[in-house]
């Protein structure tokens, strides 16, 4: 606390770049200092204290050159990237992370039916003063399947935020991004959608803890505990949509109702709930009814779509029982 | 073979019915070997075969699928299952689902966060979104009030249209999120608007006060609406509540008042 308190009346002396650049090393340092296992992962990292200095130097003389020409190739996450890599093919480890959930997106939706989506990183993002989380990063998948072959995930750092948590939170984060968004079936943005941002969402927190192991081996207590702290920044994030709330509502309704009505225990009511989520996200037919669908679980299920799923659950065929599930569901909410 | 590995195996199969091994694998920390060596040791539950027909992206793949879920279910029963710690964090979900002491207000107020939350400038994808989800709430609310929950949105809706009264107020309401929210459905709903206004004219246009798709006698008594701007949507506004004062049943149990939260007048679009 000494130590803090000293930094902090260093911050007032010192100029803005500077004053960035320590507090950025200082960041680091205490980030790896909170996480669990925090020694493995900055071992993973190769932050040591020279990387860290060498890291804020840079990002120092990065910033005394702002405002920053436009087509500047040599961003801070650049930087970080290339001082990570042993060698040039070696792949950084956001890479890897991320082909890691690609991976396992693969075996969910199917090979057939999942196109790999490519990663992007940026440092765009810019934190809101008014929120209350110290990650620094958003993402979003933007597009339809039709425009594109390949759906493109977009990862967006504030540098300012960029630390250990942050690199731990990101396995959620593609988590998020992939089993939400990349692997729908679904034309046009789902941006502010109850079911893409809530009711998948559901999906990929029950996901994460399932595969952490494989999607962050070197530091899965660390994965875990900042992806679901992420997760509930995001949902509780002020001026944000309450479309993940409300969807993340929709899917413990129905968790809830499969453990009332088929006596499962927990485990296999999120099972079930995971499932329905990526089968209906999978389906070719419009985004709103998959949130006419949600918009229908704001309280209990009424008997009609209680008697849809009930028959959802009884149907073995994979290929059309969304798709009934959710006409059914258009009737019943005269989806526009 | 772990018995929590073969437990989770069995589990995901009977969620999954028909699948290819990976799938297993997708949904629980359990390798594909292992996946395999649990389905191979319940040969009465499962069968492996090869999919045919109509569908060419599965056709031709190896698969296997349950062929005794009764007894499938009966291997998985136990009692008195303690909370498993893989799944997502719902404390706070669960803290949230005590029965929704009013559904309706509950639609409103999404309806209306998502129209406070809309940026001025977010991009015309997300705003569109927005203004279709608020539509879908507002309509679900004040179908609700209206007492054609049960009929309309609940029922069978081939067959059963809103009351022409609630369906002008929904209309209404529409068209000023839309153009609140710059959506490019405000010219269909402009439309819808004329259509339904050119049928009610004989049955309501009996008041003065209270032209059809008009509204009071503020605006202009005849003639069909045209794209609103701003000002007009903050009129379109007034005349909304007005309709919804005039039709449901019960203002005070939460009439749509948009205006104090949302001013149409401003020239950010009112958010």
């Amino acid at each position: 606390l000494n130590l803090l308190g000293q930094h902090l009346d260093n911050l007032h002396d010192l100029c803005e770049s500077t004053l960035v650049g320590r507090k950025l090393d200082v960041d680091l340092r205490l980030s790896a200092l909170t996480l669990e296992d925090g020694a493995d992962l900055v071992k993973q990292w190769r932050l040591d204290v020279d990387v860290a200095i060498k890291l804020t130097q840079e990002l120092e003389k990065n910033l005394l050159t702002r405002p920053r020409p436009r087509g500047h190739q040599i961003t801070v996450l650049e930087a970080v990237r290339r001082r990570l890599d042993d060698t040039p093919t070696e792949s950084a480890p956001i890479d890897a992370l991320f082909e890691r959930v690609v991976d396992r997106c693969r075996g969910l939706y199917g090979e057939t039916r999942w196109a790999d989506p490519t990663l992007e990183l940026d440092e765009e993002y810019r934190h809101s003063a008014s929120w209350d989380d110290s990650y620094g990063v958003s993402a979003q998948t933007p597009g339809a399947r039709s425009e594109t072959p390949h759906r493109r995930v977009q990862v967006s750092f504030d540098p300012l935020h960029f630390g250990p948590a942050t690199y731990a939170a990101l396995a959620y984060l593609l988590i998020h991004e992939c089993v939400c968004h990349a692997g729908s079936g679904h034309q046009g943005a789902d941006l502010e959608s109850p079911f893409a941002e809530g009711f998948l969402d559901y999906a990929a927190r029950h996901l994460l803890p399932v595969w952490v192991d494989q999607v962050a081996p070197e530091f899965p207590a660390a994965a875990l505990r900042h992806g679901l702290r992420f997760a509930d920044v995001v949902l509780h994030r002020r001026g944000m949509s309450p479309a993940r709330s409300v969807g993340l509502n929709a899917a413990s309704t129905v968790e809830n109702w499969f453990q009332r009505r088929r006596g499962w225990d927990r485990e296999r009511c999120r099972r079930q709930v995971t499932h329905l989520a990526v089968e209906l996200n999978q389906s070719s037919l419009e985004l709103s009814v998959k949130e006419t669908f949600v918009s229908l679980l704001f309280g209990e299920p009424s008997p009609e779509l209680g008697d849809a799923l009930d028959e959802y659950l009884s149907t073995a065929d994979v290929v059309t029982r969304a798709d009934v599930l959710l006409r059914k569901v258009q009737q019943l909410g005269g989806a526009a | 073979v772990k018995a929590s590995k073969e437990r989770e195996v069995l589990l995901t199969a009977a969620v999954l019915r028909d699948f290819v091994p990976a799938q297993v694998c997708a949904y629980c920390t359990a390798d594909e070997p292992t996946v395999r060596a649990v389905l191979q040791a319940h040969p009465g539950l499962f069968r492996e075969y090869t999919r045919a027909g109509s569908d060419s992206t599965q056709s031709g793949s190896r698969r296997w699928e349950v062929i005794s879920a009764d007894r499938l279910e009966q291997e998985l029963v136990e009692p008195d299952t303690p909370e498993g710690t893989a799944g997502p964090d719902t404390a706070h979900n669960r803290s949230r689902l005590s029965p929704i002491a009013d559904d309706a207000q509950e639609r409103r107020r999404f309806a209306e966060e998502l129209l406070i939350n809309s940026e001025p400038d977010a991009d015309p994808e997300r705003r569109s979104a927005s203004a279709r989800l608020a539509t879908t709430y507002l309509r679900q609310y004040l179908a609700e009030l209206a007492g054609a929950r049960s009929r309309w949105w609940n029922g069978v809706v081939e067959t059963v249209e809103p009351p022409p009264d609630v369906r002008g107020a929904l209309l209404l309401a529409e068209l000023i999120i839309a153009s609140a929210t710059g959506s490019p459905v405000v010219q269909e709903l402009v439309g819808s608007l004329n259509d339904w206004a050119e049928e009610n004219t004989t049955t309501t246009s009996t008041d003065p006060a209270m032209s059809p798709a008009t509204g009071p006698a503020t605006r202009p008594p005849t003639g069909p609406v045209t794209s609103p701007d701003h000002e007009t949507a903050s009129q379109l506004l007034l005349t909304a509540q007005q309709e919804l004062a005039r039709h449901l049943p019960s203002p005070s149990s939460g009439a749509v008042d948009l205006r104090t939260r949302v001013d149409l007048s401003d020239q950010g679009n009112g958010q």
